[in-house]
């Protein structure tokens, strides 16, 4: 296929990937030999929902937005993944068509995986299903808390959880931004906003000293004023 | 309604078909079946409570029961309904933490109990069933999806339509095929539709006008479907 993107040499190795972690040397080399190696620009579609999920994809650099189909237009995105996620992981175990569409928010690599290849090495490791299902079982938990969080909270409070959640997340760089780049409408969508009331919002948390921003860029000056807001 | 007393045994138990316990060898059934306990819960008693160490896996038998939070106003918010065959409380197990949330029968319920270790022995030595389990855990992480978009984009009105239908596929209808099987005080409609019980009693009676439900105490009689699916944006 698109032979011209696979990458030259210094590709990263599947062991970044947490869940290739403990698995033995000839597992991962195996598996990187057979696995699709891609890397994809910002803004390219990594995989599309309702594509049958017969691959997963292992981030192994860069970021990615998870979204969901049109509803009224809009776009809902409902996660945002980095380095050593793996994505459409749930889909292909579940039998099911990616029920999200992965877009790059930065140039992004990894491995394209497929269920085959997945299922060896299940049976090999069978405590790999018990950590996978921890992680499902995880993620689950996260939609709970934001089922009742979403059910109860208002704006603000969710603009300053998420703020917090992009800091855990993807950490800051060295002048204290927030490692990943969002323009205010990724922003609403996330919170299920629109983008004034981001903004507003933004501004009044500026103008309350909390955070800094430019563009994209995000900065933290005061966190616990932030998590005080997140709790309220 | 499940009789007191009344312990099923997983070899001939008709519910196992509905759930994952289906993919089991023989052998391990009977095991199961000798281990495991078999408990009766009246309607609105609890069955784990938030915060609790998990000691096994529940399987209802019969009945129905609601998963629920609370949120940090200390409003109940209703996460997921158990029906006859649904495994619940197995999260926290694996994942080895507290519960994260309680569990109460929304009626009369017989539930089953398999202890800890005997789950993971099976869990370990079966990987159809380990893969089943996994299957069953992503398709309830999309359902939660879902859910938690619904909750966020719908309006009230959307959202309680929506509910409706998810109440019908969930516990399906009685004989006339218009009665949904569960009978839901108003308070708990609203703790899944996540609003104020004053908002579902209007929106219930403006359906009522309208003819798309008829209201005959707890119980709920969907007339019109289709108009409802409009109402509520469901596309699947």
């Amino acid at each position: 296929m698109d032979s011209q993107l696979q990458s030259n040499p210094p590709a990263p190795s599947l062991r970044t990937v947490p869940l290739f972690a403990t698995c033995q040397a000839e597992d991962v080399v195996r598996l990187e030999q057979r696995a699709r190696y891609r890397k994809f620009k910002a803004g390219s579609i990594i995989v599309q929902e309702g594509q049958s999920a017969e691959e997963i994809f292992c981030i192994c650099r860069g970021k990615v937005k998870l979204m969901k189909g049109n509803f009224r237009r809009r776009e809902r995105i409902v996660a945002f993944a980095g380095g050593g996620e793996i994505i459409g992981l749930r889909c292909l175990l579940g039998f099911q068509k990616f029920d999200k569409t992965a877009v790059a928010l930065e140039q992004t690599e990894g491995y394209f995986v497929s269920r085959s290849e997945l299922l060896r090495l299940f049976r090999k490791h069978p405590d790999m299903i018990i950590k996978i299902m921890k992680q499902i079982i995880n993620h689950l938990e996260e939609i709970d808390d934001r089922i009742v969080e979403v059910a109860s909270k208002k704006m603000a409070q969710r603009l300053a959880e998420t703020i917090l959640y992009l800091k855990t997340t993807f950490g800051e760089d060295d002048q204290g931004n927030l490692n990943i780049r969002v323009g205010r409408k990724d922003l609403a969508n996330f919170i299920h906003s629109n983008r004034y009331t981001v903004y507003r919002l933004l501004a009044e948390f500026r103008n309350k000293g909390i955070i800094e921003f430019d563009r994209k860029c995000l900065k933290i000056l005061d966190e616990d004023k932030l998590r005080e807001i997140a709790r309220k | 309604m499940p009789q007191r007393r009344y312990a099923p045994e997983c070899e001939t138990c008709g519910t196992r078909l509905k759930s994952i316990f289906k993919y089991l060898a023989f052998e391990d059934l009977q095991r199961l079946s000798r281990l495991r306990g078999c408990r009766f819960y009246r309607k609105g008693e609890t069955i784990f409570f938030e915060g609790d160490f998990p000691l096994g896996i529940f399987c209802m038998h019969k009945g129905k029961a609601k998963i629920y939070k609370l949120g940090n106003n200390g409003k109940e918010q209703i996460v997921r309904l158990v029906g006859d065959g649904d495994f619940f409380g197995f999260r926290s197990l694996i994942s080895g933490s507290q519960y994260k949330a309680s569990a109460e029968a929304l009626e009369d319920s017989a539930v089953c109990f398999i202890p800890k270790e005997d789950f993971f022995n099976v869990l370990q030595r079966n990987m159809e069933f380990s893969l089943q389990l996994m299957k069953v855990l992503c398709q309830e992480l999309e359902t939660a999806e879902r859910y938690m978009l619904d909750l966020a984009q719908k309006s009230v009105r959307e959202r309680l339509a929506t509910v409706l239908l998810l109440l019908k596929k969930k516990y399906g209808t009685n004989s006339d095929k218009q009665t949904l099987n569960i009978h839901l005080t108003r308070e708990d409609l609203a703790n899944i539709v996540g609003t104020a019980t004053e908002t579902v009693i209007r929106l219930l009676s403006e359906f009522k006008e309208q003819n798309i439900i008829a209201l005959e105490g707890k119980k709920i009689k969907l007339l019109d479907v289709d108009e409802l699916v409009r109402i509520g944006n469901v596309y699947e």
